[in-house]
């Protein structure tokens, strides 16, 4: 068997951002309708409508909670950083899409723009051009203007989740860009991948220090973590969390900075805890991995986000970064 | 853990190989679900597939481990060669670049896994004759100078996957049967499970010291 979960138990709605969604994303919305409308109010009251500046403290707490999506666009250009980047540029992008491209960097994107969310209607459908040309500009921008990360694979499920819920390939161009440049570990998406090892290292510390009863059992296994992680942390979560609840970790991540990937991680290993507690096999604890992708439990964005910040607990930057440079050393030296 | 009983007798570790886009998870998904996926994500890091076969009357459990094409997941995917059984090299017999890369890949195949693990060459797309690039002679002179095994599939009809995966798995039998594949030997790839829990490698992963090996 193989496990793939991606289509399965929709139902002919969509979300609002193209992809058919469940029943149990139906019901969930519902309910997330009244607290969206509620998270709209008070941030038109406290953030929007209020001249003083507000702290940092505050803010984030807001965040946390979710920038409300009428927003969103805005506000992650803004908080990250991206809009101060692109000011700085102004012509750049219409004037980098112009320039000619590596043939090795076209094919590489080529080959997976057909393989970006097949099952999402804006890239079906009659659509398909105008948002699978968009796609195609930010990736080859993006590759073109880092010619030291070139295209990584997983960059097109990024730019894809960006594109659906920003509109306009410029401002996605800019919010990828800040992040390499900085939001994410120093050469997070370099070619040789160190920085992820060392996010996967991370990762699997703290799971034995902060779950240690689930890190013990992996380790039975001998479960390597680049086999379950690696889509997560190279692709942000997108297209392994729901859209709405990916948002919601891209709403941290922006204002908050890299810490949110590890957190999120050590959120989704406890979420899976007690089934990956009851695998007893190597291929079983694989499969149960797979399943984060089809888990409803993090359809629910809101009690999800609840659920990363309370699971991985204090973490502070200072430490978090002291982690990182201990584990490039086991990486680096394996 | 269990001990058993089990149903089947071996279990097989594979991996598959080869460049972005040449059909590795179609493959894996024709050979496990029987159907083509035309809608195939890319594999981004490493995904996994079973299927149990029969061999000579005994069943025998496939373990596949299916890896991104991009050259810089070879960071990654590289601890999976280890411990392998049986290699399948895929390359797209639509895209000469696919195939003028085996080398590399046959390098990587040769250098990470032992001498005895059987590699399998794929040309792949075998149902888009009409845009070959490639000759099914010269790949054979290719295979036959390489020492690998080679067959056309079509990962959209299912032409010859079946055999693919069916003959390497023969041959890894065919050389523990006649001892050139040692089964107590540290990652040959393979685990019989006779009575009372696993024999040779642990397929679970890097590490070997491990103390539960895995009852897969």
């Amino acid at each position: 068997m193989i496990f793939s979960f991606r289509f399965k138990g929709m139902t002919n709605i969509d979300d609002n951002y193209g992809f058919a969604c469940s029943k149990d994303f139906q019901d969930f919305y519902e309910e997330y309708k009244t607290v969206l409308a509620k998270r709209q109010g008070r941030w038109e009251t406290n953030i929007l409508n209020d001249d003083k500046a507000k702290s940092e403290k505050i803010l984030k707490r807001f965040v946390r909670k979710g920038i409300p999506p009428e927003i969103r666009k805005e506000y992650w250009l803004k908080i990250s950083g991206a809009e101060d980047q692109q000011k700085e540029h102004p012509n750049g992008y219409s004037t980098w899409k112009q320039e000619e491209k590596d043939s090795k960097l076209q094919i590489e994107v080529d080959k997976d723009l057909e393989r970006t969310y097949p099952e999402n209607k804006y890239f079906r459908n009659g659509n398909q051009e105008e948002f699978l040309g968009k796609l195609k500009n930010v990736l080859l921008v993006l590759g073109h203007r880092n010619p030291d990360i070139g295209y990584c694979q997983g960059f097109n499920f990024v730019a894809a989740n960006l594109l659906l819920t920003v509109g306009d390939e410029e401002k996605v161009y800019w919010l990828m860009q800040c992040l390499i440049d900085k939001i994410l570990p120093k050469d997070y998406y370099a070619k040789d991948m160190l920085a992820l090892q060392v996010e996967q290292q991370v990762l699997s510390t703290l799971v034995l220090k902060k779950m240690p009863k689930i890190g013990k059992h992996l380790q039975r296994f001998d479960i390597n973590y680049a086999l379950f992680s690696t889509k997560w942390f190279i692709c942000l979560f997108c297209d392994v969390l729901p859209i709405e609840t990916a948002n919601r970790v891209f709403d941290c991540l922006f204002n908050e900075g890299n810490k949110i990937l590890v957190r999120v991680g050590l959120a989704l290993v406890k979420l899976l805890g007690p089934d990956l507690l009851k695998a007893d096999s190597f291929p079983d604890v694989i499969s149960q991995f797979k399943k984060v992708e089809d888990d409803k439990r993090s359809l629910n964005c809101h009690e999800f986000m609840i659920a990363v910040f309370k699971d991985s607990g204090s973490l502070s930057k200072k430490d978090l970064e002291k982690l990182r440079l201990e584990c490039l050393k086991t990486v680096g030296g394996s | 853990m269990a001990a058993g009983p089990y149903n089947y007798s071996y279990i097989f570790k594979y991996i598959i190989i080869g460049d972005m886009g040449v059909g590795k998870s179609c493959l894996l998904h024709q050979f496990t679900e029987k159907k083509f996926m035309a809608d195939c994500p890319h594999t981004i890091g490493v995904e996994f597939g079973t299927r149990i076969i029969e061999v000579a009357g005994q069943k025998i459990k496939l373990q596949i481990w299916d890896t991104a094409g991009q050259e810089r997941f070879r960071a990654v995917t590289r601890s999976y060669y280890r411990g392998a059984a049986g290699a399948l090299m895929v390359y797209d017999i639509t895209r000469r670049t696919t195939y003028n890369h085996l080398s590399s890949w046959l390098t990587d195949a040769r250098n990470l896994t032992n001498p005895n693990t059987v590699i399998f060459l794929i040309g792949n797309k075998s149902d888009l004759d009409a845009q070959r690039d490639v000759t099914y002679d010269e790949a054979k002179q290719f295979a036959e100078e390489n020492g690998l095994m080679f067959l056309e599939c079509s990962a959209k009809t299912g032409e010859n996957v079946e055999d693919a995966f069916l003959d390497t798995a023969k041959k890894i039998y065919k050389n523990i049967q006649d001892g050139s594949l040692d089964l107590n030997a540290a990652e040959s790839g393979v685990q019989h499970k006779p009575s009372n829990g696993p024999r040779g490698a642990n397929l679970g992963g890097e590490s070997s010291g491990n103390k539960d090996p895995c009852s897969c």
